[in-house]
């Protein structure tokens, strides 16, 4: 607690407290939410109601060194989940666990430790960085708060390192945020997260203000991180290919519900519910690396669904499914039962919630 | 002015916009600093042609040229629009205000701040018939209902009288897009329609886009920086970098055999066909500033062909095929390759 002196490691300094991986098994998540409920009190609304359902109910695993790619809509909730998962706001209800413990209930030096590990990105490289600190103050900014994880006299040659991790030079260092372009000033922001050596780095849009040319430097940086670091990823973007390619897994998020999550693969190339199928339909094809046709990135064959009408508001959310008044399968029961969890044929791991999962030819689960 | 002539359509069909040689430069203390360098490209009736481009490549400020609607820290220092024949830059104020709406008509990004916030969208949407048509107050409101039920707005009686902040992203961009075609132009410009619309939202601006082509035979101009949206909707695609046109044709053709190697570096750097967690192949560094804009080819410095000439010789955008042009010295290597 705060009288606590300074621990003779600071390298580690969160190794001996209840939040420490050491004493946490092996095999358990990284990170595990559960039954996530969050509201706003927002002014009075056409329906009367006062209340925001940004979260309601939402269950999420992320695994040591794996990406768990996070897709929505505006408004589906994603960001505020992501500022839960950061405890920069405390859930109405649920849990969250931390390899096994609960951060909010964390105090003083635990919290401190635990903040460390858990560290972000943000969307826009332009809005996040002080103009007046140059690129080796921004990245060495972090150790003010976190003073024994590196040793005064090594701070330099790390910044450099941590420079060079993500592709910038050592010369960088003393230039300022205007002097790089927006890929670079990225960089920056994911070198300064780095800094603090954490275990998950929650990226909210982290290349959606960036030119395509840049975007992929961006994610090759953060792919060749998380192979040479083994950190975890919880990458949210409304960028359905870019998820794709960064995720091991997905969740989809609607009007403040997880409506399917599974293994990548599975959720882009056989979506058991409707709305997953319409969001990857809706989203324009890509063109081929090189080639004719379109790579198909959702595998969705033949006509394209285009959805009614928009999402609701947040504020009145619909009974039952949350879904159902965009969805054309929808029947009786959708707006009575509100859905359960229910795994798909090609694994357990691979569930949606839907009275109604759409149904995949042979041949579509992984082999 | 223009040096090898315009890409887009060829003869055959009636060109509806024709845009040659357009040079735009911005007035700033450090002295003019050319944004759009000799841009020229045609539209057919009926077609769709996108100007593909990242932010800063001027395909903004072409679109903003050829509608007037620049500006006034921006000039115009060159070219030619041709609209039906006319060439609108000779026009003087009024008869060029004559022009929008029943002739060329805009889109815009931002639907929000594109709409006026104290009228109700009805007096809006009647606004181009009272003025231009000198319709009734009550034949123009009729007309308004009507767009607003051809757009896809729900009881358009109803909201008719509803003001813009009442509406939901996707709804505003419909209205904005019902106002552009009210007098039916012949020629859109769409600046980035659906950039700021959610997924399922944007596929239902694009559909609407294209049965208005298809109904009334506008020639739509997309500007966006959207490779699989041009993918999608365009038949004719103008790739810009560095306020240049660097590569034309039609889309199938040039997205899938490119003839300039940016166009080929952006295509590549797609991440859909690339395995998951691989390298993507990415275009070095980042596009240079309208002020440093480097000698001779402008992605030289980015581009994995430069050689010595690259420095010294700004490459036209020259014909390589039927319908295609680039403007690279090499391009016959990325042809070959």
């Amino acid at each position: 607690m705060p009288e606590t002196p300074n621990p003779p490691n600071p390298a580690n300094p969160a190794a001996a407290g209840p939040a420490g991986p050491a004493g946490a098994d092996a095999d358990a998540p990284l990170l595990r939410a559960r039954g996530l409920t969050k509201t706003f009190r927002v002014p009075r609304s056409a329906s009367g109601s006062t209340r925001l359902h940004a979260l309601d109910g939402v269950d999420l695993t992320v695994r040591r060194g794996e990406t768990l790619g996070l897709v929505g809509e505006s408004g589906c909730g994603k960001s505020t989940l992501a500022r839960v998962l950061l405890m920069l706001e405390r859930p109405d209800a649920g849990s969250v666990r931390y390899a096994g413990v609960d951060p909010f209930a964390l105090r003083g030096r635990q919290l401190l430790g635990w903040r460390r590990r858990v560290q972000m990105v943000f969307q826009d490289p332009f809005a996040s960085l002080n103009p007046r600190m140059s690129a080796a103050e921004l990245i060495a900014e972090p150790w003010r708060s976190h003073p024994g994880l590196v040793p005064r006299p090594e701070r330099e040659r790390r910044v450099r390192e941590l420079l060079e991790m993500v592709g910038l030079r050592a010369a960088d260092a003393r230039r300022h945020p205007q002097e790089f372009s927006g890929g670079q000033r990225q960089r920056i922001g994911i070198a300064r997260a780095l800094a603090l050596e954490p275990e998950v780095i929650v990226c909210d849009e982290p290349v959606s203000a960036l030119d395509l040319s840049v975007q992929a430097q961006v994610l090759n940086v953060l792919t060749g991180l998380q192979a040479e670091l083994g950190v975890a990823y919880v990458f949210i973007s409304h960028d359905l290919p870019v998820v794709r390619h960064m995720a091991d897994r997905v969740a989809v998020m609607y009007l403040g519900r997880v409506v399917e999550s599974g293994p990548a693969e599975a959720v882009f190339t056989a979506p058991r519910h409707p709305y997953t199928a319409a969001l990857l339909s809706a989203a324009p094809r890509p063109p081929a690396a090189h080639g004719g046709a379109a790579a198909a990135g959702p595998d969705a064959p033949g006509e394209r669904i285009v959805l009614r009408g928009e999402v609701p508001s947040p504020t009145d959310p619909p009974s039952g499914c949350r879904f159902r008044t965009r969805c054309w399968k929808a029947e009786e029961r959708c707006a009575e039962v509100l859905p359960s969890d229910e795994p798909a044929p090609d694994g357990p791991e691979h569930v949606a919630a839907c009275h109604l999962p759409l149904a995949h030819s042979g041949g579509t689960s992984a082999p | 002015m223009n040096r090898h002539g315009t890409p887009g359509t060829s003869g055959a069909e009636s060109t509806a916009l024709e845009v040659r040689g357009l040079s735009v430069e911005l007035r700033t203390p450090g002295g003019p600093v050319p944004v759009v360098r000799d841009v020229g490209f045609s539209v057919g009736a009926g077609q769709t042609l996108a100007l593909l481009g990242e932010s800063g490549c001027g395909k903004s400020m072409t679109a903003q040229a050829v509608a007037g609607l620049l500006d006034p820290v921006a000039e115009v220092v060159g070219g030619q629009v041709l609209l039906g024949g006319r060439d609108v830059l000779r026009l003087g104020p009024r008869e060029r205000r004559g022009l929008a709406g029943p002739e060329l008509a805009m889109v815009f990004q931002d639907a929000l701040t594109a709409l006026n916030p104290v009228h109700t969208v009805g007096s809006q949407l009647a606004e181009p018939f009272r003025i231009h048509e000198r319709a009734s107050r009550g034949a123009a409101r009729e007309r308004a209902v009507e767009l607003m039920e051809r757009v896809g707005i729900p009881e358009p009686g109803l909201r008719f009288r509803s003001y813009p902040h009442q509406f939901s992203g996707g709804m505003r961009q419909r209205l904005l897009i019902a106002m552009a075609v009210a007098l039916r132009p012949s020629v859109l410009l769409a600046d980035e329609p659906t950039t700021a619309l959610d997924v399922t939202v944007q596929a239902q601006i694009m559909e609407l886009l294209a049965e208005l082509r298809r109904e009334t035979r506008m020639a739509l101009v997309l500007i966006t920086h959207d490779l699989a949206v041009v993918a999608e909707q365009a038949d004719q695609v103008a790739v810009m970098y560095s306020g240049t046109v660097v590569e034309s044709g039609p889309v199938a053709e040039v997205f899938a055999a490119p003839r300039h190697p940016y166009t080929r570096g952006l295509l590549d750097s797609v991440p859909a066909g690339h395995a998951r967690g691989t390298v993507l192949p990415s275009i070095e560094g980042a596009p240079p500033r309208p002020t440093a804009v480097p000698a001779g080819c402008a992605f030289r410095t980015r581009c994995p062909l430069a050689r010595e000439r690259c420095a010294t010789h700004e490459p036209p955008l020259s014909a390589t095929g039927p319908g295609r042009a680039s403007a690279c010295h090499y391009w016959k290597e990325l042809a070959d390759a």
